[in-house]
């Protein structure tokens, strides 16, 4: 790149480039697993018969290896998709900036680059962190009722239900390594 | 092959009750079926108990009781039916039938055995008969939860999850749906303004 980058312009690449989240994206992706992993333990209790109380321990452990590995599969699927999306969008979000612009104000280049910029970091992390979270919950839970009731349902409780669950977020933490995750 | 285990049943039965009845001379004759109709019993559900009394004897029996002590209030708690019931005349050839509707109160296996029927062999007789109906034998009594995980539908547990689960697919996915319109629209904007 031939031009400078501003300090502004420099941050918002090394954002958009970088694996690293945000405490309110970590608080997000984290929190989002623990519920999704959560949630299956109504299963295996209402239906698999699974004592709540007497497994309350397991219970425990496997919800936070899962949501360990859930949390993991929402970083890297919105990385990944982060970047197709930002290129998709840069027309429209440049028209957005047009309309959105005050009449008969002048905007410098530099300004109006740096908005779009901004703008479309913005917009690539909201799409990518929503399509995410979407994408994983759906692939988890539909792994976790395949596993629990038709593969593993001759299987006692307790290997029926961590294997589901962590076969099944393993898998999705393992499909989101791929180059292709979340593809669209 | 159920045919005829039924009628080899039926055979056994009428040599077994003239056998118990040989002091009755030509008098009526009693033939008592106790059968449970449920395939499995369950812990705080519905037992069907059926007592069929069949008269085989050429006089009309009197005064016909039927009395089921077989079945302890521990155990189980009567929901319908009566377990003494009297019928005062049992045509020759005809035959009775009584249901006792009970609830099984604890999971254990239980024998269930005869109940007693007290009749009288003919309108002259003076003293009254004893006969026996037949024992439906050991019936295991199984828990709920174990009943429900075989054979309920869980309806309700599958909408539940359901519900539990819809909030975390559909929220992500509208908003993800709805930036992705929005900016889908801005786009098509864009280049039908260019053309």
């Amino acid at each position: 790149m031939s031009k400078k980058l501003t300090s502004k312009q420099e941050d918002i690449l090394l954002q958009d480039y970088s694996r690293s989240l945000s405490t309110k994206s970590n608080a997000l992706f984290y929190g989002n697993g623990l519920i999704v992993s959560a949630v299956p333990i109504m299963l295996f209790w209402r239906i698999h018969m699974m004592d709540p109380y007497q497994n309350a321990p397991l219970f425990a452990a496997v919800v936070l290896g899962c949501s360990y590995l859930i949390a993991f599969a929402y970083k890297n699927v919105k990385f990944v998709v982060k970047h197709r999306i930002s290129q998709v969008r840069e027309d429209a979000i440049s028209q957005e900036l047009t309309q959105e612009a005050p009449k008969g104000k002048k905007v410098s280049k530099k300004e109006r680059d740096d908005m779009l910029l901004w703008r479309k970091n913005e917009v690539a992390d909201y799409e990518a962190t929503t399509f995410s979270i979407f994408f994983n919950n759906v692939i988890f839970l539909l792994l976790v009722v395949f596993l629990s009731f038709f593969l593993l349902r001759s299987s006692s409780n307790l290997v029926n239900y961590l294997l589901s669950m962590l076969l099944s977020s393993g898998f999705v933490a393992l499909l989101s390594t791929g180059s292709g995750a979340g593809k669209r | 092959m159920s045919q005829l285990t039924a009628c080899a049943f039926l055979i056994g039965l009428v040599i077994f009750t003239c056998g118990a009845a040989a002091d009755s001379d030509g008098g009526a004759q009693l033939i008592g079926v106790k059968s449970i109709a449920n395939n499995l019993i369950v812990k705080g559900m519905d037992v069907t108990v059926q007592y069929d009394i069949y008269n085989v004897g050429d006089k009309a029996a009197m005064n016909v009781q039927l009395e089921e002590d077989g079945f302890p209030i521990d155990y189980f708690a009567v929901r319908s039916g009566f377990q003494h019931v009297r019928w005062t005349r049992l045509p020759p050839g005809a035959n009775v039938s009584h249901t006792l509707i009970l609830t099984p109160l604890q999971t254990f296996v239980f024998n269930a055995s005869h109940a007693v029927m007290r009749y009288k062999v003919s309108d002259e007789a003076t003293g009254s008969t004893v006969g026996y109906t037949t024992s439906p034998g050991e019936i295991a009594v199984i828990e709920t939860a174990d009943y429900d995980r075989q054979f309920s539908a869980h309806a309700m547990d599958w909408l539940t999850f359901g519900m539990m689960t819809t909030p975390s697919i559909i929220i992500p996915f509208l908003l993800w749906y709805a930036s992705v319109r929005k900016y889908s629209n801005l786009a098509s904007h864009s280049s039908r303004k260019n053309n």
